[in-house]
């Protein structure tokens, strides 16, 4: 084998460049997934998506094809299976965008060099998800983790869609303060 | 105007108008809604994730008074998937089940079927019927000529004197039933089925499929059978089996031997007893004839011995200087078939001495083939007596040539035997003390002018293993 790092070669050297490759896919898989679930707003449906992205990628590195900037690639790819999956649902009530979809896809390059703060962010999130009392969890498993539109959640709860999307707002906002409020104790902002 | 997050909302409900999404566009042209677009996206992201990897609780008493009207309807998709399971382990026990049911109908059906078949298919054939043999069908016996194929059920009966063989289309196995036999068929389905309930046969079997091997019962024993060639004997007190080629197992019946060992299996030149209180195994078959002896008076012919003769405890082994008639008799077991010739010797020219040799197992059918000396009745040719070794088993003498060829009537005519057949034999002779007669022959095929060598002990048959029973039981 190669006693040291001088004599590793191309071969080892393109390895070594894959394994990089499937680290930074592993450490964005929650940016490829929100930008997924953005538009396909189902998480069953994002799963298979992101999936479908994970063994496309997994295939080009087998492959030998070169890979630049690993989450572009992985967006492109993304950007395609949803404009597949929106054509076969052409009666659905959201429509495919190219052009929001490109929008998108720059909204997440443009982060893509501020990861540190937003792994930051989801953590600081994770905290404060997990210090919700269990009804509010209960509500946003419902509508996060089942998928269920606002007025099935209403249905559940015996409540209005209205109620249902004024307490998910009031949620979400009460997520982001407790958030920025632990990163700015960290010192961090974007 | 709308926010980007009301804006955002409708996008995902899918109630974003033309107007809106052209609007949504012009807001993210900006470089500041793009980053709250991600933000809003992330935070989705985030919760979904987070509360994935938790498990999730029981409902809050509150909520679960809420949802009382419609239970546990929060976790509906779980409670789907559960009784879609236990609809498909259901589903998949009653397949299961009903397909087994339906395998083993089929089995039972088919074998039926096959048994049926076999029920009323032939058995086999008889042939070389001697004398009045019967076959017994649905309790009506009939004359065997008349009935040449043979079925389940069928019992054979074999007369005192009679003979008969059962033989099978396609192969060579042979049954060949010796007087007094009685063997009933059953059903083949499951290989050649037989029971000897009395009498003898001797068996010659091709190979048999290994799942259907050949079984013949008795009242004590049962012999399973792949292809070999053996002789079976048997009567209400004992069964002897011996194994000329190939191996049969013998299982004692554990009705009738309950405390024995239950099962030998008995190979090529081995034989085995299966009796009450008899240790059954294989041992190894050795020739010898059955000796009966007398003191009688010198002069005295042979058949009246038994009558006006003193019985010796110890037959053939008296040092005593006495004159005394010897009878050696038994089955000779041919070991091929075709022409015979046969010597009788003793090396005192004084011994008279005479060989019978019976056309089958009948002693009826005996008659003289040789002789030596002039005993008092039959007695032809000279006399001539010599005191020498044990008698009853004929033993190696130097002079043996010399000995076979003193008379022309010590050899005996070509006698035509069936290979495997057992033929009755009896040796007379007379001496004073201890006497060594002779048996020789010369096997079918061998030159003329090959010199006689002694009869193979191995061929010889006493009257008790031969057939199980004496010639009187068996004429019973």
């Amino acid at each position: 084998m190669f006693p040291s790092g001088r004599g590793k070669g191309a071969a080892g050297e393109a390895m070594e460049r894959q394994q990089e490759l499937m680290a930074e896919f592993v450490a964005g898989r929650h940016s490829l997934f929100a930008f997924i679930q953005g538009f396909v707003r189902n998480p069953h449906d994002s799963e298979d998506i992101f999936q479908e992205v994970w063994v496309r990628f997994s295939r080009a590195l087998a492959q030998g094809v070169e890979i630049r900037e690993q989450a572009k690639w992985c967006r492109g790819t993304a950007r395609n299976l949803i404009l597949h999956y929106w054509r076969e649902r052409r009666k659905a009530a959201v429509p495919a965008d190219e052009e929001l979809l490109a929008l998108a896809d720059l909204a997440f390059a443009e982060q893509s060099a501020n990861q540190d703060y937003w792994r930051a962010r989801q953590e600081a999130l994770t905290e404060c998800i997990q210090e919700l009392p269990e009804r509010a969890q209960n509500l946003l498993r419902l509508k996060y983790e089942h998928g269920l539109p606002a007025t099935e959640v209403a249905g559940q709860l015996r409540q209005t869609s209205a109620a249902v999307l004024m307490a998910l707002s009031r949620l979400r906002r009460a997520l982001r303060d407790c958030a920025e409020k632990k990163l700015r104790l960290q010192g961090l902002q974007l | 105007m709308n926010s980007l997050e009301q804006l955002l909302a409708k996008w995902e409900a899918g109630n974003l108008s033309p107007a809106e999404l052209a609007e949504l566009k012009q807001l993210l042209a900006q470089p500041q809604a793009r980053a709250e677009l991600v933000e809003n996206w992330l935070l989705d992201e985030t919760i979904r994730d987070t509360l994935r990897s938790q498990p999730a609780e029981a409902p809050a008493p509150a909520q679960a008074q809420l949802s009382s009207a419609e239970p546990q309807r929060a976790t509906k998709p779980v409670r789907a998937r559960r009784r879609r399971f236990r609809w498909l382990v259901w589903h998949e026990v009653r397949f299961t089940a009903g397909s087994s049911f339906a395998a083993v109908a089929a089995a039972c059906l088919v074998l039926a079927g096959l048994h049926s078949y076999f029920q009323h298919a032939p058995v086999g054939g008889l042939t070389d019927l001697r004398a009045e043999v019967t076959v017994e069908r649905g309790g009506a016996r009939r004359p065997a000529a008349s009935t040449p194929m043979l079925y389940p059920g069928d019992i054979v009966r074999v007369p005192a004197g009679g003979a008969a063989a059962l033989a099978w289309a396609g192969e060579a196995t042979r049954l060949d039933l010796a007087p007094g036999a009685q063997l009933r068929l059953f059903n083949p389905m499951w290989g050649k089925r037989l029971s000897l309930e009395a009498g003898a046969l001797d068996a010659s079997v091709a190979s048999q499929p290994r799942w259907r091997p050949m079984a013949i019962a008795t009242p004590q024993a049962e012999a399973k059978v792949l292809g070999t060639h053996f002789s079976l004997s048997a009567t209400l007190a004992s069964t002897h089996l011996e194994v000329l080629e190939g191996a049969v197992r013998l299982r004692k019946n554990l009705l009738a031997s309950p405390r024995d060992n239950r099962e030998v299996i008995v190979h090529t030149g081995e034989a085995a007893t299966a009796a009450p209180d008899v240790k059954l195994e294989a041992r190894p078959i050795t020739g010898s004839l059955s000796s009966d002896a007398w003191t009688v008076p010198p002069g005295t012919a042979f058949a009246d011995a038994p009558a006006r003769g003193a019985l010796l405890s110890r037959p053939g082994l008296s040092a005593a200087p006495v004159n005394t008639v010897e009878r050696l008799r038994g089955y000779l077991l041919a070991p091929v078939s075709g022409d015979y010739t046969f010597w009788i010797a003793s090396p005192n020219d004084e011994t008279p001495a005479e060989l019978w040799l019976s056309t089958d197992e009948d002693p009826a059918r005996q008659r003289r083939i040789a002789y030596l000396g002039l005993p008092a009745t039959a007695r032809q040719g000279p006399a001539a007596a010599r005191q020498s070794g044990p008698s009853g088993k004929p033993g190696p003498s130097s002079a043996l040539q010399a000995d076979v060829q003193r008379f022309p009537s010590q050899k005996s005519a070509p006698q035509r035997l069936v290979q495997g057949r057992r033929y009755y034999i009896e040796i007379w002779h007379e001496g004073i003390g201890p006497a060594t007669i002779a048996l020789c022959w010369r096997l079918p095929g061998e030159p003329a002018a090959a010199p006689p060598r002694l009869v193979d002990i191995q061929a010889l048959r006493p009257l008790g293993e031969a057939s199980g029973l004496e010639p009187s039981e068996a004429v019973k």
